[in-house]
């Protein structure tokens, strides 16, 4: 994989990004908008393409999690335990409800209608975001976790949620009352991201171990016999490894394919069924924190800022970054067998 | 020119020879794919072929529950897949397990040598993490603090006026000890998943020097021995931290847990420091009951923070502890100045909603921690009890 071309840039950095790290990133799935949620306190509205800021958002305390309803409206999940929603066209935002404690992870399920929240209370929470505001016409139902909830991801029916202590459950979002599966990770260490493969057979999960296991949700052997895991994201110096968290995982929308992104400061593209990385983007200038592919793959925005893992230190300031996407990066290439000698 | 190492050959099955298109090489090393593709345990099986090449955790996990210590054998039985061996019906269970018969540690040795394998050469960057040392099991070391929670942490104890040096120092205390946790999985007999059985506790290091991670001390000595006033009072502590613990048995959990407690933490990061004594740290927050403005001064999310389970009700069994508590911080001046800006603090922006939010839902934990001061054997200066030992340690 020697890259013989100097490194391409890494991508048109936006203006006026938040003025603190930047805890996530989202395309919507009409436009290239962008949603920015981050630690300065505010969600704010960017299309990527004209490069310009739309909307800016104040909550009170740091956003850590945003999601799209429609073009017009999204969802945003802040450490002040409040779950809102932003109408961009209005410029106005309300609380649709709360948690005991800061809410981590927000989705909406357009199959269920429904926002779905997890937070650092243990708990999962689904919203009627159409309800008035206020928690109690809004509020679906709340559903314990053995943990914090540390990410979340649906795909179609299914919800999959990681929480601390390694803990992994699914869910059918047509039946709450309990998970359809509840699994411990793969991997070692603290989870950090798990995301669905959007042909909703199953789901990456990270961890801070730099290793990602790829997982299944049908139970039988067929399928477990698919499950791997594998490591990234680390630096080779002096006869070690230096491990780093991997922050991110966001698949391309088209071909399955996904990419991650690492404290490390690079973003790598995989092939998953075929386990091989397919590119390799020149290293940001600080931690890859969020990650997100726009609806037709043609994009990729990195947020490059820096997450702490090393405490507090010099770091570079938080950006973000959108680059297109150019197919041989992102497309998978089968294996391809050598012919039997004749 | 040939690049990727030939898979085939690697399984003892390539037709093409030196004709191959690929490289013929034995399993390499775990840092030297440039891939990253490779077993978890790999670093077992360094000199051997490696049938999958790409993260055969399944097959790892195929002989969980046979002879563990004969990894080998495990590697070469390729495609014995996890329910063929323990007899778990292919079909999904009823009780929801995605896994099936998971590793058994029936070998602690083995264990043993997975876990000094593992923090030899894949030590993550990211310190305060959970562990288990097989995947799919339940962790050995629990109290998983993600980055996210870490920074939230520092920004509230920032906004409630903590000076920069004593987040600092709160997250330094945290990080010691949780790097003494797995110190202590290192060194002692391997003994099972914290998340087992209350029994399964690092045994208390009788020769560990006394200076050396008083963390563990506290965490190892009062499990077995705590009268139930003290366990109740524990049990407060930990409830500080629920959201640290993994399971009913959270002792081991203790000085991670205690001093983990951001909030508290943040009212006697010196204290902490100097003592390594948890009370000190779950005082701040059991005085809450008690005091309610106390427990006014943590702005909510750090009040729920890792922990929305209840303060036990059992105010009163801190009471004595309480007084020795504050005369602990006492003890170390700066501490006490901090734990007087928070009752200062606490007159202004009160919410008693607060505390009444801690008081949700306290699953029943019992942890370890402050009065294990008792149990030391030797006090450094600034942690000597001003107080006589309640009742129970005399």
């Amino acid at each position: 994989m020697a890259s013989v071309h100097p490194p391409p840039a890494p991508g048109r950095e936006l203006s006026n990004p938040p003025t603190d790290g930047i805890s996530n990133l989202r395309f919507s799935n009409h436009s290239d908008h962008l949603l920015v949620s981050s630690w300065d306190k505010t969600v704010r509205l960017y299309d990527a393409s004209a490069d310009s800021l739309r909307g800016e958002f104040m909550h009170g305390g740091p956003v850590l999690d945003c999601c799209f309803h429609d073009d017009s409206s999204g969802f945003s999940a802040s450490a002040d335990n409040t779950v809102r929603r932003i109408v961009f066209s209005h410029g106005k935002e309300d609380i649709l409800g709360r948690h005991d404690a800061p809410v981590r992870c927000i989705e909406y399920s357009y199959a269920a209608g429904q926002v779905i929240t997890g937070s650092w209370d243990k708990t999962l929470k689904c919203w009627d975001p159409r309800g008035a505001s206020g928690q109690e016409r809004t509020l679906v139902g709340t559903y314990p976790q053995p943990e914090r909830v540390y990410s979340l991801s649906l795909v179609g029916n299914r919800l999959v949620v990681a929480t601390a202590g390694r803990h992994v459950n699914v869910y059918d979002l047509r039946n709450m009352s309990q998970p359809e599966q509840r699994r411990e990770s793969s991997l070692k260490y603290q989870t950090r991201c798990v995301r669905c493969y959007p042909n909703g057979t199953g789901y990456a999960l990270s961890s801070v171990e730099g290793r990602v296991a790829m997982e299944f949700f049908d139970l039988s052997e067929v399928s477990q016999a698919k499950k791997y895991a594998f490591k990234c994201h680390r630096k080779s110096e002096a006869g070690r490894d230096i491990v780093y968290p991997v922050n991110a995982i966001a698949f391309h929308p088209v071909y399955g394919t996904f990419a991650t992104g690492g404290c490390d400061g690079f973003v790598n593209v995989w092939d998953g069924n075929n386990k091989k990385r397919l590119y390799q983007y020149s290293k940001y200038p600080t931690s890859v924190a969020a990650l997100s592919f726009s609806r037709d793959g043609r994009l990729l925005a990195v947020a490059s800022s820096y997450t702490f893992e090393e405490g507090d230190k010099p770091h570079e300031p938080d950006a973000i970054f959108v680059r297109s996407v150019n197919e041989i990066e992102v497309k998978p290439k089968p294996k391809v067998y050598p012919n039997p000698p004749a | 020119m040939k690049k990727e190492p030939c898979r085939n050959f690697q399984r003892g099955s390539c037709q093409y020879g030196e004709k191959c298109k690929f490289l013929h090489v034995t399993q390499q090393q775990p840092k030297s794919n440039a891939f990253g593709f490779g077993t978890q345990a790999n670093s077992h099986q360094q000199q051997k072929p490696n049938p999958f090449g790409f993260g055969v955790q399944n097959n790892a996990q195929s002989k969980g529950g046979n002879d563990f210590g004969n990894k080998q054998t495990q590697f070469k039985n390729t495609w014995t897949r996890p329910s063929a061996s323990s007899g778990a019906p292919s079909s999904r269970q009823p009780d929801n397990q995605a896994q099936t018969t998971n590793h058994k540690c029936n070998d602690p040795d083995s264990c043993k040598r997975i876990i000094a394998e593992d923090f030899e050469h894949e030590r993550p960057l990211w310190k305060l993490t959970c562990y288990s040392h097989w995947k799919n099991s339940p962790c050995d070391i629990v109290g998983d603090v993600s980055l996210e929670e870490l920074r939230a942490a520092a920004y509230d104890d920032a906004k409630r006026g903590l000076s920069f040096q004593s987040i600092i120092e709160r997250e330094r205390n945290l990080l010691n000890s949780k790097l003494a946790e797995f110190e202590n999985l290192l060194r002692n007999p391997y003994k099972g998943p914290a998340g087992s059985t209350p029994a399964q506790q690092i045994p208390f290091p009788g020769g560990a020097p006394v200076g050396f991670s008083p963390t563990v001390q506290n965490t190892v000595a009062p499990q077995n021995n705590f009268p139930p006033p003290v366990s109740s009072f524990n049990q407060l502590g930990a409830s500080l931290n629920t959201g640290f613990s993994q399971g009913p048995s959270v002792q081991s959990n203790n000085p991670f847990g205690q001093p983990t407690s951001f909030s508290n933490s943040a009212q006697f990061p010196n204290a902490f420091a100097t003592n390594n004594v948890p009370s000190a740290n779950a005082y701040s927050f059991g005085s809450q009951q008690p005091n309610q403005s106390v427990a006014a001064s943590f702005p909510t999310n750090v009040a729920n923070f890792g922990n929305s389970s209840v303060i036990n009700p059992s105010t009163n069994q801190f009471s004595a502890a309480t007084s020795s508590t504050q005369n602990l911080s006492s003890s170390s001046g700066q501490s006490l100045g901090v734990f007087n800006n928070s009752l200062s603090n606490s007159k202004a922006g009160v919410q008693p909603a607060t505390s009444v939010q801690l008081g949700k839902n306290l699953p029943a934990k019992v942890v370890s921690g402050d009065s294990s001061i008792w149990l030391k054997e030797k006090w450094a200066p600034g942690e000597i009890p001003e107080d006589a030992p309640p009742d129970a340690y005399v």
